[in-house]
């Protein structure tokens, strides 16, 4: 199995992505499980794809990839031995370092033919988070194999350019996609980076 | 973890929810929710510069399908996500995470957003950890009596506001804490109790919160034997170490008062921890004309 794990901070668009990349899998033809961790005990995203059809499993009250990291390897050892999925697509919280989550994968033991990170910000707040929390997000989006620098479709003049700009100086070697995921523009180039 | 950060300490983030219930859900109730939402987000924005993070809900039926509002933009507003047709009772979630604001206050906000929407709502009890009480709060607690028990228990401090004591979970009986066990209070004796509300001790009678205070209470209109002394004062009993301040003379060593027993009627607790020490016929050293004879045994 492969497993996508959806790197980004609060509210940049991850579970919104993540139910855009499932639909696509499913209709590859592809069993898909979904894994989401939310920080604080009451969950909400796991509500929200339940809403839109989709069967989550739900990682509350803690981050994957510190304080939940023994329930994370547990979760895949268990979504592989039941479900056998094609596809898992990890979605952590907004707070949490996709570079750990993606060790923790590594050392569940669970088969994985490939691990990858897709890095997922967005054009209206990245800015003002860089500006506060940059070493942060410098740590959040360093293990990227990929970055989406998402909502394309609210972006105003000049926004995209200096997130790109940022990005270029900051992790020269990673590739950046400009999308929306709601609307799902340019999502097709996003697909064509997966598995 | 070894005293390492989580990440969620290293971003400077916290995450807080309640769940519950709503009545007669329709579509002012979503606006409502999504104004409590909002209302929210304006108080992080306040608290931390700009509202950075999410602050979502959730509003499902047992059968799990239902709406999600999302805000994560103030300019933005909320975002909905679903249909939910107007229905009697539907479940809801209403989470935060964000950054730079207090999580005790981000909750306090959150519940008082929703109870001030006008939402027929209740709120799941026991849904929080309660672990205020094993701090030292160094504050006041401060009872709202006569609102929805999940109001009822909040603890308000000289900055943290603790809304969560889900061990009581019914009303508040005004001082009758018998049922909740869990915690401590910590006024200062001299200070009494700094919730507002009158405190009805008879004399003689414990303490209706079910604690071991350790020490008698201040007696507020209890008039000493003696007259016209500062009863307040005199009756002060901390713990095992008794405190009186009624003497200040130092030297007398004439006599002892063995067990004598105070005629105001009350159960000082005097053991033989003290000794006075006037001189026959001298007057107390306390300043006050007790204006009675000591009980000289000898």
């Amino acid at each position: 199995m492969f497993v996508y794990i959806l790197g980004g901070f609060l509210g940049s668009g991850k579970t919104t992505l993540l139910m855009k990349i499932a639909s696509m899998y499913t209709k590859r033809g592809l069993k898909t499980a979904l894994l989401v961790n939310e920080s604080g005990e009451i969950g909400v995203d796991g509500a929200t794809l339940r809403a839109e059809g989709y069967d989550a499993i739900e990682l509350p009250d803690g981050c994957i990839c510190c304080s939940l990291s023994g329930t994370l390897q547990t979760a895949l050892k268990n979504i592989e031995d039941d479900i056998d999925p094609d596809i898992v697509i990890v979605e952590p919280t907004g707070l949490a370092l996709p570079f750990k989550v993606k060790e923790l994968v590594v050392s569940s033991g669970v088969n994985a033919e490939g691990i990858y990170i897709i890095g997922i910000t967005d054009v209206e707040r990245f800015l003002i988070l860089v500006s506060k929390k940059e070493e942060f997000i410098k740590r959040q989006m360093s293990g990227a194999d990929f970055v989406l620098i998402n909502k394309k479709d609210i972006a105003k003049p000049g926004q995209i350019e200096e997130i790109q700009s940022w990005f270029s100086k900051e992790f020269p070697d990673k590739e950046v996609f400009v999308i929306s995921a709601k609307t799902g523009e340019n999502l097709e180039s996003v697909y064509g980076m997966m598995k | 973890m070894s005293g390492e950060k989580t990440s969620l300490e290293e971003a400077g983030g916290v995450a807080t929810g309640v769940t519950g219930r709503i009545g007669c859900w329709n579509a002012d109730s979503e606006a409502r929710l999504s104004k409590a939402m909002l209302e929210v987000g304006k108080w992080v924005e306040s608290e931390a510069g700009v509202m950075l993070g999410h602050i979502k809900s959730a509003v499902t039926l047992d059968d799990g399908s239902g709406i999600t509002l999302n805000l994560t933009d103030l300019s933005n507003g909320v975002e909905k996500h679903g249909e939910l047709a107007p229905t009697d009772k539907v479940n809801f979630t209403f989470m935060s995470a964000v950054l730079d604001v207090d999580q005790h206050e981000l909750y306090h906000k959150m519940v008082d957003a929703v109870d001030d929407s006008g939402l027929l709502y209740e709120i799941d009890e026991n849904e929080h950890h309660c672990h205020c009480h094993d701090h030292d709060h160094g504050h006041e607690h401060h009872h709202e009596h006569g609102k929805k028990p999940i109001v009822v228990n909040n603890y308000y401090g000289e900055v943290h506001i603790h809304h969560h004591c889900g061990c009581c979970g019914k009303e508040c009986e005004c001082h009758d804490h018998d049922e909740c066990g869990c915690h401590e209070h910590h006024h200062e004796h001299e200070e009494g109790c700094g919730c507002g509300h009158e405190h009805h001790h008879e004399h003689g009678e414990e303490c209706c919160c079910g604690h071991d205070h350790g020490h008698e209470h201040h007696h507020e209109e209890c008039k000493c034997c003696c007259e016209e002394s500062e009863a307040a004062v005199v009756n002060n009993f901390y713990g095992e170490v008794h405190i009186h301040y009624y003497c200040s003379c130092e030297d007398c060593e004439c006599h002892e008062h063995e067990h004598e027993e105070c005629c105001c009627g009350h159960e000082h607790h005097h053991e033989h921890c003290h000794e006075h020490h006037h001189e026959h016929d001298e007057g107390c050293g306390c300043g006050h004309d007790h204006g009675h004879e000591h009980h000289h045994h000898d």
